[in-house]
């Protein structure tokens, strides 16, 4: 069992490793450049006045209410997991357990869904566009792959 | 006065204890149990004498649990029988009460208990107290139900070690009576300094009966392993002494043990994980240019297959520039988050029935954990550049997983619910090779779970129409407008890592892993061939759903972020909840196994059909208006 555990600890490390272990190659590979060269992304533009601005902008406060709400049913989902678990042996071993199982797990997630729904109600869910700053309003579609 | 209130007091409790004692007359007699070696389906008899015939007994077993290689457990076990006769009480052994000797699942193991058996009988009239006695010196061997091959060879390979590291070689053949033949022992060594000899026939290890090798495992608890034997003809058994202080935990087997998990975490990630990656960043670029009909990927090597990896030499090349302002070790410290991140989820990426790196018993669920951290990876990386494009993008990563990891999650736990079980391995065994005997097509609400869950994690990947941290016509390049060279690599290396992973965990969930159609999982698991055919079926199911990423992707506009929160809380979450309960539904109301097959096989052909449909309109399409043979997605 704990050397199961150990597994993800090595996949773990090799990774940090494969990350640091490279950013020490490409210092060693890639030349000097003269000290000119950009220090931040701000300097990176050839036009200053589209640079990046510094991260000072507002965002809809809604957006902390939909991160409660997420925690709430987070932690919910926890709960419910266990359950899926145990339900088929419970199921298999008398219908009737089962069908009490379920009763009070969907008194459970009765009692969330009521609460979400009174958050849709009152409008907790509907965070504005701003969430992140001056984005525009455009569905334009991707043209350029990230990389 | 002092010594005068002690003496009253044991007064006292020698008075109670003796009255206790004698509420319950001692009528009924227990003198041993049979057989001493059970499993379940098994009767026991319980002999003794003037037990009350047809009545029914009530007994607990009190004492210690030996298990090979595992340090003895105390344990109080109930069991219950009826009195068959005068002299004796049978329990049936059911396998609830081998479970609570062996242990359950994976860990199950033959277990020898040893101490005392308490029997009871209720009393007759009400009031009046119980019948009982107690049978001092029990034993019971149990032996778990078959554990898998897998298991039972690695504990016999440990089994061999142990003895090894004694000086013991045991004889080929084992006797019919149970216990180990010892060949020979090797001169000067721990077990010769014990005073084992060679045909000793050892009967028990740390009182853990012996049956085979893969009992001959030391308990661990001390520093001794005790050996009960026979010599020659005499029926006595004799008891030995084996020091063994560096069995365990010697460095030199630890060291192996990480350097062997190390080695096998590096050749996932580098052999496999990388490449994929690579892979996939080509071959998006080349579909993303046949269905756009434009130039892509067109520089390097043959087929411009070596594009990426000149992608990666120039990215090494670039100047590292950590922003001077800001955080810059929270700006340091996100690339290690996300590669960590995707990483750590190939640990139960399972490629075959052994080409997994280890089956946690939480799977599942791990996968959903660690894949987060990738999230918070991108939030702090955007955070700590410090510009409004990259809080942009860490803010909105933050948005989809708020929004899309609760229905994902929950479309997760119904197919937990229909196997009963979070490992990967056990979700994949529930399923079969042919498509009709998969989740996607067992009934229709796991197909739509199936949907909701590609659709959730597409979004949790950053995947179009999903893409919006990293949306390059609103906010630059998102969380990673403030990376340059190296640590941006890492970024998107991990991103298309992720999409990898979120195909194949789909794969396995929805689309049977690595069942090959028409084998039996045994007739797999017995032909290392077999197994490799088993790896590249799973890769084949993960790359038709990477195909189907792309294929989104190119097709998809982006949606807003604000839209995909909604859809998320508003459709998505009430949608898993309404899936959790039909597939709850399912579990208790489970339909019988012809009515299953007739679904599923149901199910299948509907999409065969839908899935035929598709393509002979793509066909109409691209004849009807003489389209250029560019634009053929079939040449």
């Amino acid at each position: 069992m704990l050397t199961a555990y150990a597994t993800v600890l090595a996949f773990m490390l090799v990774a940090a490793t494969l990350v640091s272990g490279s950013l020490l190659v490409a210092r060693f590979v890639r030349g000097r450049r003269p000290p000119t060269a950009p220090e931040s992304t701000q300097d990176v533009s050839d036009a200053p006045e589209s640079a990046p601005h510094p991260a000072r902008f507002n965002f809809d406060p809604r957006f902390c209410l939909v991160a409660f709400v997420f925690v709430v049913f987070d932690v919910a989902v926890a709960f419910l997991v266990p359950v899926a678990v145990v339900l088929k042996r419970w199921a298999a071993e008398s219908r009737g357990t089962g069908v009490r199982a379920l009763i009070e797990v969907f008194a459970f997630a009765g009692v969330l869904l009521l609460g979400l729904a009174y958050a849709r109600k009152n409008g907790d869910l509907e965070v504005e566009a701003t969430a992140g700053g001056a984005s525009p309003p455009t569905t334009v579609p991707s043209d350029d792959d990230p990389a | 006065m002092r010594l005068a209130l002690h003496v009253f007091a044991l007064v006292l409790v020698s008075l109670a204890s003796s009255c206790a004692r004698d509420a319950g007359p001692q009528l009924i007699e227990v003198l041993d149990l049979a057989p001493h070696e059970v499993e379940a389906g098994d009767r026991v008899e319980v002999l003794g004498a003037s037990f009350p015939q047809g009545k029914h007994a009530k007994m607990t077993f009190r004492g210690t649990l030996h298990r090979p290689g595992e340090k003895p457990e105390s344990a109080e076990i109930p069991a219950e029988g009826d009195a068959t006769s005068a002299t004796q009480i049978s329990i049936d052994f059911t396998e609830g009460l081998q479970q609570l000797f062996c242990g359950v699942g994976e860990g199950a193991a033959h277990t020898t208990f040893d101490g005392e058996l308490e029997v009871s009988f209720p009393a007759a009239t009400a009031g009046a107290p119980a019948v009982s006695t107690t049978l001092h010196a029990a034993t019971l061997d149990v032996r778990p139900p078959t554990p898998r091959r897998a298991v039972l060879d690695a504990r016999r390979t440990e089994g061999e070690r142990a003895l090894a590291y004694m000086g013991i070689r045991p004889a080929k053949t084992s006797p019919p009576s149970g216990g180990i033949v010892v060949e020979s022992v090797e001169p000067g060594s721990r077990a010769d300094k014990a005073g084992i000899q060679a045909n000793d026939l050892l009967t028990s290890l740390d009182k853990l009966r012996l049956t085979s090798l893969a009992d001959a495992i030391p308990a661990g608890a001390q520093l001794l392993a005790t050996f009960t034997l026979r010599r020659g003809t005499s029926p006595a058994e004799i008891t030995r002494e084996v020091h063994i202080e560096s069995y365990r935990g010697s460095p030199p087997a630890d060291l192996y043990g990480a350097a062997l998990l190390i080695a096998i975490a590096a050749a996932v990630i580098i052999f496999f994980m990388a490449p994929t990656a690579g892979a996939l960043t080509w071959v998006e670029r080349r579909v993303a240019g046949r269905m756009r009909s434009r130039a892509r990927a067109n520089e390097a090597g043959r087929r411009r297959a070596l594009t990426w990896r000149a992608d990666g030499i120039k990215m090494l090349l670039e100047k590292d520039v950590v922003p001077s302002a800001r955080d810059s070790r929270l700006f340091r410290l996100a690339p290690y988050l996300v590669f960590i991140g995707v990483s750590a989820s190939f640990v139960v990426m399972p490629f075959g029935q052994y080409l997994i790196a280890a089956d946690l018993d939480v799977g599942i669920l791990y996968v959903l954990a660690v894949t987060s951290l990738v999230t918070v990876g991108l939030l702090s990386g955007g955070w700590a550049a410090d510009n409004e494009y990259s809080l942009t993008g860490g803010i909105r990563a933050a948005g989809q997983i708020v929004s899309c990891q609760v229905p994902g999650a929950i479309a997760v736990a119904c197919i937990v619910m229909m196997t009963g079980s979070l490992r990967l391995q056990e979700i994949i065994h529930a399923q079969g090779g042919w498509p009709w005997e998969w989740f996607l097509f067992k009934n229709p609400v796991t197909f739509a779970t199936f949907c909701l869950l590609f659709t959730t994690a597409l979004a949790q990947v950053n995947r179009a129409p999903f893409e919006l941290p990293e949306a390059e016509s609103e906010a630059a390049a998102g969380y990673a407008t403030g990376y340059v060279g190296v640590r941006y690599l890492f970024f998107f290396f991990a991103e298309w890592a992720n999409v990898f992973v979120m195909c194949g965990i789909a794969a396995a969930l929805f689309m049977g892993g690595w069942q090959v159609p028409g084998l039996s999982t045994g007739a797999q698991e017995a032909h290392f061939g077999l197994q490799l055919v088993g790896a590249l079926v799973f890769l084949a199911k993960a790359w038709m759903l990477l195909a189907l990423v792309i294929w989104i992707r190119l097709t998809w506009p982006r949606v807003r972020v604000e839209r995909m929160m909604a859809l998320c809380w508003k459709r998505f979450v009430p949608m898993a909840f309404a899936a959790f309960a039909l597939c709850a539904g399912w579990v208790v109301w489970s339909p019988g196994r012809t009515a299953q097959t007739v679904m599923g096989v149901g199910m299948f052909a509907v999409f065969c059909v839908a899935l035929a449909r598709f393509a002979q309109r793509v066909r109409y399409n691209l004849h009807a208006p003489q389209a250029d043979a560019r634009l053929n997605p079939f040449l």
